[in-house]
């Protein structure tokens, strides 16, 4: 599984998907740091988020918008690559017909835990410049934060890498997914409603509100990540989330016909 | 035992038949062509072999046991451009190595392999980039030269080749079948490799409707003209009813040069001519087809 996996790794590595999303992130983060440090700016008070905690914010804004990007890029990307190269087959009859599929499931887990990890590295470390008191900063807040972010953006890569293999194309992918991570907003109702869950951060919002009660202090920032479901239903609703993901990767590994 | 052995498959998509009593073997140390127009259902049969689709009826093994069992013993050239174009050429092998659950392969190993497709002076360029010719050479790389096998299944392998890469894929296909490789090849460039196959097969409409070794037809020609004094063309009509007769010519069919002179001179008619004609594999190939 290790030589599938590292495949898979050059395979990604080598494409310039993940250092043009990683720049854009990085820009992101820019912004908000030059924005939230400036004297300027309107959310800017020092008192109400220490800058030691700037990796809150960060992953924050990650978590509520930002994760979706590189979620579905990178999952759509390792999902569909090898029907848009023409190498589903071969690869199919190199590794067999699910070891290919598990090797990309790991390697999208593993690249979009990297992003997340940079993020709140990034926003560590720059918070620590502002603020060189490293006793200011929550670990065990930020382990959680990190985490319920890794979580949820791993979870939509897994359903973007889903949707491109069902679909067999990168492109056919991204536009599913994007069009139902954003039609949510603008469906009406019971629908809209359940168009919601398709985004693991409905599902995470019991545990994302707790953790990043610290940007509640903020005036004029607003991350509602409050959610009406309870901890054990979010849990099994997890839990059928993956399970309906890894469900129709098996199906399609176990029944998928090559032409 | 045969390496391929179908017996009576079936394929259908949908309501389309592709393949209809499909029944094939290929052995241990054969070089098969498979011919047929497009859509006769090569491509089908090939990944039918291979275990990336499954037949709807009929039984089919590969080297003994169901197909994709046997994967591992198995190399297979896609008819598609199936290599990753953002990759180098190096990538790209190091790539197909990995997939296949081997050890990452050194440098070195990467170039001999590039080395042998004539590409090691583009290792590092994009595979992308690559001509026509290039890409396919690539490809034979990745599929053909980074893992030996029991069989070789090539889709269209001559597709896009130069006359040297034409010249070094026989030479691949002599090595393969040297050591004793089974080697089933679809292909509609049936002359070019005439002399790099062993047998032949061609399909029409889901079907073998034409199955020859190539050394069976070598020593069968496909016609032999034999022209006589006047005096001994009435002992030919006689020896060779069947032939076709013009003036003191004769046209004959299914008989070998030795039967010929055998009994030409037991009957002592006297050849003042003999013109051995061999049809192409496309001859045949199109008889084959227009025969159905």
């Amino acid at each position: 599984m290790g030589k599938l996996v590292h495949a898979e790794l050059v395979k990604v590595g080598r494409s310039l998907l993940p250092w043009v999303l990683g720049s854009f992130l990085v820009l992101v983060d820019a912004f908000l740091f030059v924005d939230f440090t400036s004297r300027d700016s309107s959310v800017f008070e020092p008192s109400l988020l220490p800058l030691g905690q700037v990796a809150s914010l960060f992953l924050g804004v990650m978590l509520a918008t930002v994760n979706v990007i590189p979620a579905v890029l990178i999952g759509c990307s390792i999902g569909g690559r090898d029907y848009g190269s023409r190498t589903a087959g071969s690869v199919a009859h190199w590794g067999g017909r699910y070891r290919p599929l598990v090797a990309k499931v790991v390697v999208t887990v593993f690249v979009l835990g990297i992003v997340v990890m940079a993020t709140a590295l990034l926003g560590f470390v720059l918070g620590l410049v502002y603020d060189t008191s490293v006793a200011r900063v929550d670990f065990t807040r930020l382990m959680a934060q990190t985490g319920i972010v890794f979580l949820a953006t791993a979870m939509l890569g897994v359903l973007a890498l889903t949707v491109a293999m069902l679909v067999r194309s990168v492109a056919l992918g991204n536009v599913i997914c994007l069009v139902v991570l954003l039609g949510q907003m603008f469906v009406p109702g019971a629908a809209g409603r359940a168009l919601g869950f398709v985004n693991p951060l409905t599902l995470l919002g019991v545990f994302a509100g707790p953790a990043f009660s610290n940007m509640n202090t903020l005036v004029n920032v607003v991350l509602a990540f409050d959610s009406d479901i309870t901890a054990g239903r979010s849990v099994i609703g997890l839990g059928v989330y993956l399970t309906c993901c890894l469900v129709v990767l098996g199906v399609v590994a176990r029944f998928r016909e090559y032409r | 035992m045969p390496v391929i052995d179908s017996s009576d498959v079936v394929k259908r998509y949908g309501r389309k038949t592709v393949l209809s009593g499909f029944s094939f073997q290929v052995d241990a140390g054969d070089v098969c062509a498979l011919a047929g127009p497009n859509g006769a259902g090569k491509t089908t049969f090939l990944r039918l072999a291979l275990g990336l689709a499954r037949p709807t009826g009929g039984t089919l093994k590969v080297l003994g046991v169901d197909p994709g069992l046997a994967r591992r013993r198995i190399n297979y050239l896609s008819e598609d451009e199936a290599i990753y174009p953002h990759l180098s050429a190096a990538d790209n092998i190091r790539v197909s190595v990995l997939a296949r659950g081997e050890p990452a392969p050194t440098k070195d190993a990467i170039y001999t392999i590039l080395d042998s497709v004539a590409l090691s002076h583009a290792g590092r360029q994009s595979a992308g980039k690559f001509s026509l010719g290039m890409k396919r050479r690539l490809q034979l790389a990745m599929t053909s030269l980074v893992h030996k096998a029991d069989l070789y299944i090539l889709d269209e392998p001559t597709n896009g080749l130069d006359i040297n890469g034409l010249l070094w894929f026989k030479r691949l296909l002599s090595d393969l079948k040297g050591r004793g490789a089974c080697v089933l090849i679809a292909t509609h460039a049936l002359d070019v490799l005439e002399d790099a196959v062993t047998s032949f097969a061609v399909l029409r409409d889901g079907r073998v409707v034409s199955r020859q070794a190539v050394s069976a037809r070598q020593a069968l020609p496909s016609e032999i003209h034999v022209t006589v004094a006047a005096a001994d063309v009435e002992r030919l009509r006689r020896v060779f009813p069947q032939a076709a007769m013009s003036g003191t010519s004769a046209s004959i069919t299914g008989v070998t040069l030795a039967e010929l002179y055998r009994l030409l001179a037991l009957n002592e008619i006297i050849p003042l001519g003999i013109d051995s004609i061999r049809h192409s594999l496309s001859q045949v190939y199109l008889d084959a087809i227009e025969g159905v």
